[in-house]
This record gives C-alpha cells, sequence and structure tokens, in this order.
C-alpha cells in the first residue's frame, strides 16, 4: 500500500454519523399547496 | 458489520457528496445519513471509490464508513403515483371565484381586477362525483375537497354555504368520508367564523405578519387597513379550532421582521403552525413596487425565528425545505399528479398560481355534461416531478426541495426576462443554503448565516455521486 494512503488510513476520523428525518415532518400539511390537508393533490 | 466486499459495494453504489462548512467536513447521503469527518477521511473515502480497492484498511475504519453510508431503504414509488398513472383523482381543489375581498400588493391572480365570475355548482357536483367514483373504486378511505383558486372562497358566501352542503351531501350518499380545507384571507365577521370552525376541517389562514405589513400589503378593496379583522379571526380560530395554521407571504416589506413576526404569532398562538413563502412575480405584483426577498436576509430571519418558535411549540416551515423525501420520483407539489383543480370558469389546471398556459389540461363540456381532458398534457405535466429536472441530479438538497415550485424553476429558466425580476425566483441557492443549515443543526455545529450562504453556492461542486 502506497505510504501516503497508509497515513490517511492513519488520520482519518469519522467523529459522529446522524440520520435527518425522513418524510413528511410537516404531516398535516398538504404538498399540493402545502396547507394542512395531507394529501398530495388526490 | 458487512464484508470487506460488501461495503465495497456499498461505497461504489452510494449517492453521497461532500459537502465543506467553515473548515468542517460532512458527508451527506441521500438516504439521510450526515456526518462529521475530517479531511482525511473523506479523501480516503473518494480513494476507496477511485481505485475500488479496501485493502490493508482496517476493519473498525471500514465499519464507521459503512455507518455513514448506510441509511434507511428508500421506496421508489408510492400509492399516490400508482393512482396517478390511472388519472384517478380523489381530491378537488375548487376556486369558486375570482372575486375577492382583498387587493394584495402580489396577488398571484390578481383578484378583482377581472370581471366577476362565480363556479356553476352543477360542475362542482360533476367533479364531487368523479372524486367520490374514483375513491369507491380505490377503496380509499376519504375524499378531499379543499378551496383554493382566483379569489376568497368565502367572498359569496351562500354560493360557499351551498358548495359545503352539496359536499357533505355526496359524502353521505357514497358513504365516505370527507375532509374539507378552506385556504382563506379571514376577512368576514363572527357567523362565517363561527361555521367554518364548525364544518370546515382544517384551515390555512393568509396574514402577512404585523400590523403594518398586512394593511400596506393585504389591504381592502377601497385600500382601508384589514389587519383588525383578520387578526380577529385567527383569535377566534385559535379559540374555537383545533387544525388550522398562518401562512405569510414574505417581500422586501417584510423580510427583516420574520423574526419579529415569528415572535409575535407564536406568543399570541402557541402551538400553531407558521409557514412562509416568498413572493412569486406573477399577477399584481408585476405592477407594483413589492419585491421577492433578499435570500440572505430571508434565511438569516427564517432561521432567528424558527429557533425561538422551537419555544412556544410553534412549528415553522417554508415549502422549500423539507424532510427528506421518502420517494425518489416525488415532486414538489400536486402538479405533477397532476391535481384536479376545478377553476370558476369550469376549466381544469394543475395550479393556479402558473402562469404558463400549459397547467390547463381539461374543461367543462356543457353538451356532454362532461370534463374534457387533454392527455397529452397530463403527460406534459408528469414530468414535472424532480426525477426529469436534468439541472437536480447532481444537487444534494434535492430531496429536500423537490425540484421546488415548477412555475418558478420554469419561469427562472426564461431568457426574456430580467434580473431584477428573477429576484426572488431562483431559489436553489436559498434552498441549498437551508438545507445545509438543517445538516449542520442535526450535527450540532453553531451556524453563522454567511458561511452557510456560501455553502449552498460551493456545495454541489464537491460532490461524489453513486
Amino acid at each position: 500500500m502506497r505510504r501516503d494512503i497508509r497515513w490517511l488510513i492513519k488520520q482519518a476520523r469519522i467523529f459522529y454519523v446522524v440520520q435527518m428525518p425522513m418524510g413528511n415532518d410537516m404531516p398535516e400539511m398538504c404538498e399540493q399547496c402545502y396547507c394542512w390537508a395531507e394529501c398530495k393533490g388526490w | 458489520m458487512n464484508t470487506g466486499k460488501a461495503i465495497l459495494r456499498k461505497i461504489l453504489s452510494t449517492e453521497y457528496y461532500f459537502l465543506r462548512y467553515q473548515n468542517k467536513y460532512i458527508l451527506y447521503t441521500m438516504g439521510g445519513k450526515t456526518s462529521l469527518m475530517n479531511e482525511s477521511a473523506v479523501q480516503l473515502i473518494q480513494w476507496i471509490r477511485e481505485n475500488r480497492n479496501i485493502d490493508g484498511i482496517p476493519v473498525s475504519l471500514l465499519g464507521q464508513i459503512e455507518m455513514a453510508l448506510s441509511s434507511a431503504n428508500r421506496k421508489s414509488s408510492s400509492r399516490f403515483i400508482k393512482n396517478r398513472e390511472l388519472s384517478l383523482p380523489s381530491m378537488v381543489t375548487v376556486s369558486l371565484t375570482n372575486a375577492c375581498t382583498l387587493r394584495c400588493k402580489y396577488c398571484y391572480a390578481s383578484a378583482g381586477d377581472r370581471s366577476v365570475i362565480f363556479l356553476d355548482l352543477n360542475i362542482f357536483s360533476l367533479a364531487l362525483d368523479i372524486i367520490f367514483s374514483n375513491a369507491k373504486m380505490l377503496d380509499q378511505k376519504v375524499c378531499k375537497v379543499h378551496y383554493l383558486g382566483n379569489g376568497e372562497s368565502t367572498y359569496n358566501w351562500p354560493l360557499f354555504i351551498k358548495s359545503v352542503k352539496m359536499a357533505r351531501a355526496k359524502s353521505d350518499e357514497y358513504g365516505l368520508p370527507l375532509l374539507m380545507h378552506v385556504t382563506t384571507n379571514g376577512i368576514f365577521g363572527d357567523n362565517e367564523r363561527s361555521y367554518l370552525a364548525k364544518h370546515i376541517d382544517s384551515i390555512t389562514l393568509s396574514i402577512d405578519g404585523l400590523s403594518k405589513h398586512q394593511n400596506a400589503l393585504r389591504p381592502l378593496p377601497n385600500g382601508k387597513p384589514s389587519w383588525k379583522i383578520v387578526i380577529t379571526t385567527a383569535r377566534y380560530f385559535f379559540k374555537n379550532h383545533q387544525k388550522w395554521g398562518f401562512r405569510i407571504t414574505v417581500t422586501d416589506k417584510n423580510v427583516h421582521d420574520i423574526s419579529d413576526i415569528i415572535k409575535f404569532l407564536s406568543s399570541s398562538f402557541p402551538g400553531i403552525p407558521i409557514r412562509f413563502e416568498p413572493m412569486h412575480y406573477c399577477g399584481r405584483s408585476l405592477d407594483t413596487d413589492v419585491q421577492g426577498p433578499e435570500h440572505n436576509v430571508f434565511i438569516e430571519e427564517y432561521l432567528k425565528g424558527k429557533t425561538f418558535a422551537e419555544q412556544y411549540g410553534n412549528p415553522v416551515s417554508y415549502s422549500g425545505v423539507r424532510a427528506l423525501a421518502q420517494f425518489e420520483n416525488d415532486s414538489f407539489c400536486g402538479i405533477a399528479t397532476p391535481n384536479f383543480c376545478l377553476k370558476e370558469d369550469g376549466s381544469i389546471v394543475a395550479c393556479f398560481s402558473g402562469m404558463d398556459n400549459a397547467y390547463t389540461y381539461g374543461y367543462y363540456n356543457t353538451h356532454s355534461n362532461k370534463f374534457v381532458v387533454d392527455e397529452q398534457k397530463i403527460k406534459k405535466l408528469r414530468t414535472l416531478s424532480v426525477k426529469y429536472s436534468e439541472k437536480c441530479q447532481s444537487c444534494f438538497a434535492r430531496l429536500h426541495c423537490l425540484g421546488d415550485c415548477p412555475s418558478i424553476r420554469i419561469t427562472s429558466s426564461r431568457s426574456d426576462i430580467s434580473e431584477q425580476y428573477k429576484r426572488g425566483i431562483g431559489r436553489c441557492s436559498l434552498n441549498k443554503s437551508i438545507v445545509l443549515a438543517h445538516i449542520l443543526m442535526a450535527l450540532q455545529i453553531p451556524i453563522n448565516t454567511q458561511d452557510i450562504l456560501k455553502g449552498g453556492e460551493i456545495s454541489c461542486a464537491e460532490t461524489y455521486g453513486g
């Protein structure tokens, strides 16, 4: 393995991981007009 | 943990983006995983991707990389998309009239300027039969009627009541529950307030923040102030209705006060949702001195106010940035379904505010007593989902804005529009900046608005798609 890659492996840090919220974060809102009707048009 | 080969496959197949904010490196996947890492980790992931090689990399580090890339499985389609293929709407959005009790300076429909038209309720009855029959056929549990459109639905109060009664009667006839929603300017008295609170399931109340904004931007037809009436309506709904919220149009006149508006509304109406939408250039705004908001001010004020509103439990939103969409082929709004919007003249449109005639895809035929639709136009409307927007395909924010409002997207790409006019239209950098802010908040990184604005510009330059 190349020296620079070995160095990268040594230095690499992943500090923390978070899952962003998925889905409709405004559950009662309609994406048709973004109101409160939760319908997606149909 | 997966085997080395499986991790390599994940690195090669996951769509992810590296975002740089100040001196921090963030990896963001289209599955919504976001990780804070150092530059060496970024370089290593890039190296693995380019060389398709993980030999010699410690298992613990590979495990961390795998965790950063793993996310919830995304669904490729949804029920509504399947129904879309069949053209079977179970909701109608109805515009009862083009007349209005206000003369808002930016009204997309220039409501009140043209000769007054009211919807023929026989046409509405036909639309109701369509949605209830479809719902029955599709075994859906509910039908929906939404009052919105080119004027104020409550302008002709007897017509409004008649239409509500008609829809409720159809609901009984078909044995299917009906949800009714009204978007209103709130300019009416206690009788109307009480009726809406009793008979309408959910309400959107348009207001422009503080009294000075409302009176200047949303005057009555005689030019007099409208604040006292609309705030009385808000107070009535607060006491008597469970499901309602504010909608505020943001212009250059009120953008500097967004956080004050949020402070006022959230302390006076705790828990009530507040939605902000930057003004869209069309209708009356083309002839007045009202302009779209400066994006940097919008972002700063919006983020400041959002944090404040959380103390009072008021959800604050803007349609250009939402939680990550669950479906790859989703669209910003129902325009790509397309929406079944019935205009006061009997035509069917996918969007009321669209300036483009392309959004009109059908009309009511008096001779046959049927709606006639243009299938070619429907096909074209269905290409307005984010999946078909070429410029969105390499953007980390695309599943948060879903390609943004198609009407705005189309308008901003026109070459015959001046730069001044475009202000407030091209919202990509605004949306990307706010998505970046949400990512930083999730990672608990302190936000500096100026740096976020830069982030919105550069983030897409450093992307590695799967």
